[in-house]
């Protein structure tokens, strides 16, 4: 018998006796499915946190006391929300001298109301045009001059808002030129709107003019929600931060790195039960596929027997036995990975609006890589667990 | 495999009638005074799913009387397939959905239905291929 009639004959098999190996086969889709889910889960909340962070650009966020986990929602869960100083922080800060800081920018906050039967609430993001340091690292598309992105009547959108085709969008019957669109991060971020302090003073007022009412004695132009700032090389961000304190009450000093930190260990616990269920999913796959094949090869020893009489080779046999685990794993692992990928793919914006944390989608080489070593996990498994039933059944036929 | 296919085909279109009513809900009622585009689909998804089972029980009673010719099979096949684009084109070009990728129709109901019309498509299509050489099973 040659080698590529064993595999002919596998496939024979298998099509002969469908509902014998169809458990088998859908024990590696279940494997793959599952196992390439939780890898692109755990990967995906990876990349968030690190694109969040990257994406922070500043060392310290300033918030009013109290307020930190508005500052929180807004930039990790994408929760509109909107808080104010009370006092000058700004000049506060300049009045008092203390050493370290590189840059700083203020940022000031409004919320949105569905506008129409289609919109959502999103964030507003008030910046000041001459001292933003944190979103021009993230423009992805420019539909503007580079230096007019933050001009008077410009917005520039996250990456998960739509821009219609004329370029305009409506937030209390004002329309709004799209400047830019910035990178995707996955965070709370991408459903904000940049724009400058003047283009925030229009959409308050037409916010006023609808009913809206934010907060006594606001003004956009100077009130500030938050100051973004970052330290000089070699500066201990600790130190400005307690300079910070002591210098300014009523102020919340939050390190970014420890904001996202704590975010990161409340997730760590989450990807190691992920990564033990996938691992205790292997083991499980693989000594139900090993008892699976044990039992088939033992109901079929006759068959084998019969086989050996007409000059099958023990080796054929056994090639044969695991032709067919290979057929079934390959078959198993492709349904598996076009399971797993209807079921995240289409509903990305759904599980990424569902989880509220950092959750990035890898592309390019990591997503190949997640899929290959899935699909090479469930190639090798049946297999794997057929090896054994293969060599015990051909050691067998030779007593015979 | 010939019997499957039609008993597949039912349950995807009583998914159909049930999914846009619960969990594929579309977006509900009129927000400031406009009505969202969506607010069709479910009775779109009722009419699709209705026609599905009846042209899956119709393939089922050809199957188990064995009276079916290979033209009623091609016909039903078609038929089924046809609702496969149907289901695909209630949330694309026949409806539409609303524009903000944040909206339930969006995000949830627009995908579920295409992934469902792919697989009535693909077991319409695995259907005229195992009926295709004999009359009846």
């Amino acid at each position: 018998m040659k080698k590529r009639s064993i595999g002919a004959l596998a496939y024979k098999n298998i099509q002969n006796n469908k509902g014998r190996y169809f458990k088998q086969a859908a024990m590696v889709m279940v494997l793959t499915w599952t196992m390439l889910l939780g890898l692109i889960i755990i990967v995906s909340i990876s990349s968030g946190l690190e694109r969040l962070r990257d994406r922070m650009g500043a060392d310290l966020m300033l918030v009013p006391l109290g307020y930190e986990r508005s500052a929180e929602g807004i930039l990790i869960k994408g929760e509109p929300k909107y808080f104010y100083f009370e006092q000058d922080i700004m000049t506060q800060l300049e009045n008092a001298d203390i050493e370290g800081i590189e840059r700083l920018s203020s940022q000031f906050y409004l919320t949105s109301s569905n506008q129409g039967c289609c919109d959502i609430p999103v964030q507003f993001i008030g910046l000041d045009k001459d001292s933003d340091f944190t979103i021009k690292p993230w423009i992805k598309t420019l539909y503007v001059n580079e230096k007019d992105y933050l001009n008077d009547g410009y917005i520039v959108v996250g990456s998960s808002i739509d821009v219609p085709e004329d370029g305009k969008i409506r937030f209390y019957d004002q329309y709004f030129t799209v400047a830019a669109k910035l990178d995707q991060t996955g965070s709370g971020l991408d459903n904000a709107v940049f724009l400058n302090r003047t283009t925030t003073k229009t959409l308050y007022e037409a916010a006023l003019s609808k009913g809206f009412n934010f907060m006594d004695g606001c003004d956009p132009l100077k009130t500030v929600s938050s100051v973004f700032i970052t330290v000089k090389d070699g500066t201990d961000v600790k130190r400005v931060s307690q300079q910070i304190r002591s210098h300014i009450d009523g102020v919340q000093v939050i390190a970014t790195d420890g904001m996202i930190g704590s975010t990161q260990q409340g997730l760590e616990g989450f990807i190691s039960l992920m990564y033990i269920l996938i691992g205790i999913l292997i083991v499980l796959s693989f000594v139900i596929l090993s008892l699976s094949f044990k039992l088939q090869v033992t109901e079929r020893k006759d068959d084998y027997k019969l086989m050996r009489t007409i000059g099958v080779t023990k080796g054929e046999i056994r090639k044969l036995v695991l032709s067919q685990a290979f057929i079934l794993s390959i078959i198993g692992s492709i349904l598996g990975l076009v399971l797993a990928t209807v079921s995240i793919f289409p509903f990305y914006t759904a599980i990424n609006a569902a989880v509220s944390i950092p959750f990035l989608i890898p592309s390019g080489i990591k997503l190949v890589l997640l899929y290959l070593v899935t699909g090479l996990i469930g190639i090798i498994i049946g297999p794997l667990g057929a090896l054994g039933s293969a060599i015990r059944i051909s050691g067998g036929l030779e007593e015979r | 495999m010939k019997k499957i296919l039609p008993i597949v085909n039912i349950i995807i279109g009583a998914l159909l009638i049930i999914g846009p009513q619960t969990f594929l809900h579309v977006c509900k009622g009129s927000m400031m005074g406009m009505t969202p585009p969506c607010k069709d689909i479910p009775t779109w998804s009722l009419v699709a799913g209705i026609i599905l089972i009846i042209v899956s029980l119709a393939k089922l009673v050809l199957i188990f009387t064995g009276k079916g010719s290979k033209v009623a099979y091609i016909v039903t096949g078609l038929a089924e397939a046809v609702i496969g684009v149907v289901a695909i084109g209630i949330p694309t070009f026949i409806v539409g959905t609303c524009k903000s990728q944040h909206m339930h129709c969006h995000m949830v109901t627009k995908p579920a239905l295409i992934i469902i019309g792919a697989v009535i498509i693909i077991t319409a299509v695995v259907g005229l291929i195992v009926n295709k050489d004999k009359k009846v099973e």
